[in-house]
């Protein structure tokens, strides 16, 4: 696990440096995350007008016209769909075992959880490992700048756009389902969704960092989730040293 | 027992070696992350106490989790650690603003997460310490509308108690995510105008306002 790691990041670390220094630096010598900031933001309030005008009130209906078990069946049943994503990214990532505990996960939620509207895989201790092509393409090396957001799908980047390519062909879901999973998701975020925008002072910033930080952890952290190791989720420890004073006035 | 056994072993290791002026000798890394679980273990339960008491209302379960976040939060630490570089151009009266309403701000935060919760078992799962001495302890929702939740708090000796100083949900840290929105504000529009935004904010979110975009 750990040498592959190793290996993974050296091969990023010279794909950087074959890259030659792409990612632009600011006037403060620190590199800019969003070098498309202004064209990024208009986007983003694009698609918050779409949500607020179109997305919210299909999936306020939708949960009226549905019940909770229902939406939750079907967020399964949608998630079955798309083992391939996961298998085949694990595979990528030389992950073989995951790779089979994802095929064993659909026979079972496919048969004995009805079409996967059930999750008796999770009961038989057969953990899921939410793996896909972006994440796959990161361990491949690839960077993920520059920071983009894209009409009707949100916060992304050139590797993740890449891998929402590969996710979306091998997602089994047929078409004419995709707007009822998204309208289905939605509801069932609806109340995380509305406490993140009434606790950022900037939504599109807060968006934006979160992005960022989940997916490095995603890509950081491919084992068990639970397990705490040196692969550990969040900052490393430099981010928590505090400034030192050079006022008098603080204890 | 055994987790008893050490504590009390700590404690005594405490005593004996005398900390000089709140200055807390450095402890053997099991004991701190001993103490730092039973932190947090205890706060969980003390949470959950209280959200499954029937009789109090909302508002009266919001103001008894907002008592308990007060308790075990280094708002402090947390500020300077929002504001990093940017702390230092502060003046006494803007840093005591800011974390007087980052307090409110992270208060409310957590009180209207933790309002959603339903049913939900929540326990720690592990906990490690860093190697500046700070202890991660890791937690897990299990909720029965989604799919379960990881939440990891960081916890920093201050005297001889244990603050929280970071929640990372799901791999995202809540203090880098608003040091980020904070420096953005800070070099756009500078500190008064960060400050009083962030009070506007918490006004706003108090009254329960629905956002519009």
């Amino acid at each position: 696990m750990r040498g592959r790691c190793t290996r993974a990041a050296c091969a990023s670390l010279l794909i950087g440096a074959l890259a030659g220094c792409s990612a632009p630096v600011g006037p403060d010598g620190r590199p800019v995350v969003d070098p498309h900031e202004a064209g990024n933001r208009s986007i983003f309030g694009f698609n918050e007008g779409v949500d607020y005008y179109v997305l919210n009130p299909l999936a306020e209906g939708w949960s009226t016209i549905t019940f909770l078990d229902l939406r939750l069946s079907l967020n399964k049943f949608f998630y079955n769909l798309e083992f391939l994503v996961r298998c085949l990214s694990n595979l990528g990532q030389g992950e073989g075992k995951q790779a089979g505990v994802e095929v064993v996960r659909f026979l079972t939620n496919t048969t004995v959880g009805l079409l996967g509207f059930f999750d008796p895989a999770s009961r038989l201790g057969l953990q899921r490992s939410d793996e896909d092509f972006g994440q796959m393409f990161a361990v491949w090396g690839m960077d993920g700048d520059p920071y983009w957001v894209l009409p009707f799908l949100g916060p992304s980047n050139p590797r993740d756009t890449l891998g929402f390519v590969f996710d979306s062909i091998f997602d089994l879901m047929l078409v004419f389902g995709l707007p009822i999973e998204i309208v289905n998701t939605r509801a069932l975020r609806d109340r995380e969704i509305e406490a993140a925008r009434r606790s950022a002072l900037d939504f599109y910033v807060f968006v934006r960092d979160a992005y960022l930080q989940r997916r490095e952890a995603q890509v950081q952290n491919r084992k068990l989730r639970e397990e705490l190791d040196d692969e550990t989720q969040g900052p490393g420890d430099d981010f928590y040293e505090l400034e030192e004073n050079d006022s008098e006035s603080v204890p | 027992m055994l987790r008893w056994h050490r504590f009390l072993v700590g404690v005594a290791a405490l005593i004996a070696l005398g900390p000089a002026a709140g200055e807390a000798p450095p402890l053997a890394p099991d004991v701190a992350v001993q103490q730092a679980r039973s932190v947090i273990d205890a706060t969980l339960k003390e949470v959950l106490q209280v959200l499954a008491q029937k009789i109090l209302s909302e508002a009266d379960k919001k103001k008894r989790i907002e008592e308990i976040a007060y308790a075990h939060f280094d708002f402090d630490t947390m500020s300077r650690l929002i504001l990093a570089r940017n702390w230092r151009h502060f003046s006494q009266a803007q840093r005591d603003a800011f974390v007087a309403e980052f307090k409110k701000h992270l208060s409310l935060t957590y009180g209207e997460n933790l309002m959603r919760y339903k049913n939900e078992t929540v326990a720690t799962t592990s906990a490690r310490a860093e190697k500046n001495g700070d202890v991660k302890v890791r937690t897990k929702i299990v909720r029965s509308t989604a799919d379960p939740l990881l939440i990891d708090y960081r916890l920093r000796q201050r005297e001889t108690t244990w603050y929280v100083i970071d929640v990372i949900i799901e791999g995202i840290s809540l203090v880098a995510n608003f040091r980020t929105q904070t420096q953005a504000i800070i070099s756009d529009v500078g500190a008064d105008r960060l400050i009083e935004r962030l009070r506007k904010k918490n006004a706003e979110r108090a009254q329960q306002k629905k956002t519009t975009p």
